[in-house]
């Protein structure tokens, strides 16, 4: 079987071993190069734009919190995927000042990768036209294609050039890598109804005012009291949120997290768009559940087809949550792959497509894809 | 899973598309949308009757099969082909229309189905992994009645949106029309004549200068006469874009009329001479722009141009007056023919009036019997007189007898020339006929009458000439009609019908002035004419002058090639008369033989 990738790997913070890993791939016969580096690298600006800059090669790629390699997560360090099949690389600039517009900048743009149906994404995690992205991508590209990826960006939730393209590092960017293979893909979680169903009532993009005609805060904090033994304290929220997601269930039972980033003390602001009127849930897992739901979908990929990539793109809330632990899941995701080396990236949210073959925006899961 | 609250979720997600949009299709894409979102589809169509332009419709054709046609998708495509052009999917759709059921869940190869009726008018496709619960399906028939009421507002929305766009696209095209000029899209008479308006208001109130030049092209006529409206249309569509580049933001500059542009400068400053530089400047480049010649795969033309000009800086003179000024100058300018342009005086209005007046006089002349024809015998070589030539001779009553160059132009500025042209056709038959009854010698032939431009350019010409023949029973063959050259520029091929026409009936044809016009050879040896009349120009001094002996033989041996005679116009001296022997002429006309006589002297000549 023809390689699909040759992969570098480097625990270096430093961007002459990046420039190292770049021109070995190059070297190796790579035709599209796949940057996934992490935000914490110690990269000189000016340095990496001229290596970005001068690669001959389709660049692409992303900069986030941290990277996976066989069974390790690291934050410092590269992964350098040179692509070995005629990859198309389009990068789209989130700057569309309606959702109309971007609609058809979408469009103009995708009509070089029409023909194509297996793509990686990876989005500026702050860009917010994220959601919209994929929204116009799918219903340009259709059903039957199959798509992975993941928000690039760092901790700290603030906007930074975390894309790699040949132009250098940019921001409020999206980007698309079309495979001429195919991708086998699989989703997985872990996360369970703990309440519920509540209706949306009042919500506007990422911000949930209102549930069943309260205020979501109050109603959040009120469940999640009658599940926890102790009295909350005033910063529960902090505490608690990140083992409370919301979660939207599917007509066919299937459910997708809605992570809650942050409140104001009446609405929930959430890692993705919550629609008025759609039915939600109160979540909660634990990590025997989250390493079992890792582990199913990393045994539906395999059952697909052997690759000679694994590539993962795995929640970074995920990692808070195992902690130290988090080698657990990655070692059963590794498992199922013994002569593949397991390859990846902790993502700001996830992408892609669901059991209905729309490409969605995901919180809280593992996303894995093998070409 | 709570099913009731489900339920009233996707109900309520789906119809907040509905009436979010006006826009039917955005409306129903964001429908499709939520199905995704909410029904779980992987895809999602809807399909509606359409009629002849495409357009939506909710009004079934009763006298023909409905058939659905796409309308949208969500998402457009399945595994990469379009689902508008999905074949299958439209014949199972049409089918679940016909069978008069609400919904319908199918299954069709590995793809699941589920159909439903939108009002009688349309369907919505879902496509699923799996089966619908039949509650959901049992709950989704009030939502596509608002879905269905919804299209309809839309459709009528569409079709309103539509109208007024119509309405304001005819109200455009109309006001538009109503401005600009349909040939050169320039701004047209009506236009510039407001536009002129309120540069006179502007001159009271801001103390400006404003300027109005009128610029006839010289030379197109011909150009329309010889090559066609056609190539003319489109000399003048280039004139206009030389003069809107030429000109800018400078002015203003529209179609007056035919082959007639005008600009209208404004905002110039008070200070005349200042104004007059810029109006020399703008002068000296319409003429430079106009001289530029007009290419066209049909050939290259050169043409020129007059320009008229008025400046005006108060509101002493109106609209009307100061474009008639303009056309005064222009007409000026062109009449003199020395200055390419020129501003417009008082003395100009006044020399047009003596013009108008001249007509006026000409016209009294023609009811007063003013006119006479002379006729100027015409001479072989051996003496013999062989015809005369009638020429018109105004004998006016306060100035004597005028110079035919003067009234003959002016009386063909309007349709004068064809009273004249009466008169003379009339009073020459009256005439041959009274020399018929005379013993003439057998060397005299014919009386030759001179035709206008415009008596050939008739339909009628040949029938008013043979007419007139008839009507005063005269010998055809003792009249002979003379045209120029330039006259066969028009429809040449009524001329060559008439003409042969003529010829038939018997009345010899002669080319009058030849050497002087353009003509064609080709057309020349069509024409049935039997005399070329060499030009006096030609036998001026022909005995010293080697060109024109050239060119007089030239012609000579032109008219042999077409069997044609010639005649030398303006013999005036001995000397010319033998060189013209010598080159093979045989037949003159001019001084040296005799002066035009009047009738009465004619008649003298035949008496023994």
């Amino acid at each position: 079987m023809t390689m699909a990738s040759i992969i570098k790997f480097t625990e270096s913070p430093f961007v002459s071993e990046l420039s190292k890993a770049i021109n070995s791939v190059i070297e190796e016969g790579a035709k599209t190069v796949l940057l996934l580096t992490c935000i914490d690298n110690n990269y000189e600006l000016d340095e990496t734009e001229q290596i970005l800059k001068m690669c001959t090669l389709p660049l692409c790629g992303g900069a986030f919190p941290k990277i996976v390699h066989k069974n390790k997560s690291y934050s410092q360090g590269a992964i350098v995927l040179g692509l070995t099949v005629s990859s198309k690389v389009v990068n789209y600039s989130m700057h569309a000042d309606s959702d109309a517009h971007l609609k058809n900048y979408i469009q103009t743009e995708s009509k070089q990768i029409e023909h194509y149906q297996n793509f990686i994404i990876i989005s500026d995690a702050f860009c917010n036209q994220c959601e919209n992205f994929t929204d116009h991508f799918y219903d340009y590209m259709g059903s039957g294609i199959s798509a992975i990826g993941g928000g690039a960006g760092s901790m700290d939730l603030l906007s930074h050039p975390v894309i790699f393209t040949n132009q250098g590092l940019v921001s409020n960017v999206t980007q698309v890598v079309a495979l001429p293979c195919s991708i086998s893909n699989s989703i997985g979680h872990g996360w369970e109804i703990l309440e519920g169903p509540y209706l949306v009532t009042s919500s506007e993009g990422h911000y949930v005012h209102s549930l069943n005609y309260r205020p979501t805060f109050e109603l959040y904090k009120e469940i999640i009291q009658n599940n926890i033994n102790s009295p909350l304290e005033d910063d529960f929220f902090n505490q608690y949120a990140k083992c409370f997601p919301l979660g939207i269930m599917s007509l066919d039972g299937d459910i997708l997290v809605r992570d809650s980033l942050q409140t104001n003390g009446a609405y929930l602001e959430c890692v993705g768009n919550v629609p008025v009127n759609s039915m939600i849930y109160l979540l909660h897992s634990d990590l025997h559940k989250m390493t079992l739901a890792s582990e199913k979908a990393a045994q539906e990929v395999a059952r697909k087809g052997v690759s000679n990539t694994v590539l993962l793109f795995d929640c970074v809330t995920r990692d808070l949550l195992f902690g130290e632990h988090i080698g657990d899941e990655l070692e059963v995701i590794q498992r199922p792959f013994p002569n593949t080396p397991l390859i990846g990236v902790m993502a700001l949210g996830e992408i892609a497509n669901t059991a209905n073959g729309s490409i969605r925006l995901l919180n809280k899961s593992t996303v894995l894809g093998s070409f | 899973m709570n099913i009731a609250m489900h339920i009233m979720s996707i109900q309520h997600q789906l119809v907040l598309a509905i009436d979010k949009d006006p826009d039917l299709k955005k409306m129903l894409h964001q429908f499709l949308s939520l199905c995704s979102l909410s029904l779980n589809s992987t895809n999602s169509h809807i399909f509606l009757i359409k009629d002849n332009n495409n357009n939506p419709t909710y009004q079934l054709d009763i006298n023909h099969e409905i058939q659905l046609k796409h309308y949208v998708s969500f998402p457009m495509k399945k595994n990469g082909l379009l689902s508008s052009e999905d074949t299958k999917l439209s014949s199972l759709v049409n089918h679940f229309f016909k069978n008069n059921r609400d919904q319908q869940e199918q299954n069709f190869g590995s793809t699941l189905y589920h159909f439903f009726k939108i009002g009688d008018f349309g369907v919505l496709t879902i496509e699923r992994e799996k089966s619908l619960d039949p509650a959901i399906q049992n709950a989704l028939p009030p939502v596509l009645n608002k879905l269905a009421i919804s299209t309809i507002a839309a459709i009528n929305y569409h079709s309103l949106v539509i109208e007024i766009k119509t309405r304001q696209r005819v109200e455009e095209k109309i006001s538009y029309q109503a401005s600009h000029d349909f040939l050169t899209g320039l701004y047209n008479r009506m236009k510039i004549q407001e536009f002129l308006a309120s540069a006179i208001d502007d001159c009271i109130h801001q103390e400006q200068t404003g300027a109005i030049l009128l610029i006839n092209l010289t030379g197109f006529k011909n150009i329309n006469d010889v090559m066609g409206y056609h190539v003319g249309d489109e000399v003048l569509k280039q004139a206009a874009v030389r003069l809107k580049v030429l000109i800018k933001n400078m002015g203003i500059v529209a179609r007056f009329n035919g082959h007639e542009f005008i600009i209208l400068l404004r905002s110039l400053p008070v200070d005349k001479s200042t104004v007059q530089s810029i109006v020399n400047d703008v002068i000296a480049d319409i003429i430079n722009a106009m001289e530029i010649p007009f290419e066209f795969i049909e050939g290259r033309f050169s043409l020129s141009c007059f320009i008229g000009y008025e400046t005006f800086n108060n509101a002493s003179k109106g609209v009307q007056d100061i474009l008639k000024n303009a056309s005064i100058a222009v007409y000026e300018a062109f009449k003199r023919g020395k200055d390419k342009a020129l501003p417009y005086n008082e003395m100009m209005s006044k020399q047009l009036n003596d013009h108008i007046s001249y007509t006026r006089e000409i016209k009294q002349a023609l009811a007063h019997d003013e006119f006479e024809l002379h006729y100027q015998p015409q001479y072989d070589h051996l003496n013999n007189m062989i015809g005369a030539e009638a020429l018109l001779r105004w004998n006016n009553p306060l100035r004597g007898y005028e110079s035919p160059a003067i009234y003959i132009p002016i009386a063909e500025e309007s349709d004068l020339i064809m009273q004249i042209s009466s008169y003379v056709l009339q009073q020459a038959c009256e005439d041959i006929k009274k020399l018929q009854q005379l013993p003439l010698p057998s060397s005299f032939k014919q009386v030759s009458i001179n035709i206008s431009a415009k008596q050939l350019a008739k339909h009628d010409f040949a029938d008013t000439i043979i007419s007139a023949i008839k009507e005063n029973q005269i010998s055809p063959e003792h009249l002979k009609i003379e045209i120029t050259e330039s006259m066969m520029m028009g429809d040449i091929e009524l001329s060559i019908a008439c003409l042969e026409k003529l010829h038939l009936f018997g009345v010899e044809c002669a080319i009058d002035d030849f050497g002087t016009g353009y003509s064609s050879l080709a057309y020349l040896k069509r024409l049935p004419a039997s005399l070329l009349k060499i030009d006096r120009s030609f036998i001026t001094d022909i005995n010293a002058d080697i060109s024109n002996l050239a060119i007089v033989s030239m012609i000579i041996e032109l008219a042999k090639s077409v069997n044609m005679q010639v005649i030398a116009e303006g013999v005036e001296t001995k000397q010319e008369l033998a060189s013209l022997v010598a080159l093979g002429c045989y037949q003159y006309q001019g001084f040296y033989f005799s002066r035009p006589l009047t009738f009465n002297k004619l008649v003298e000549c035949f008496e023994p």
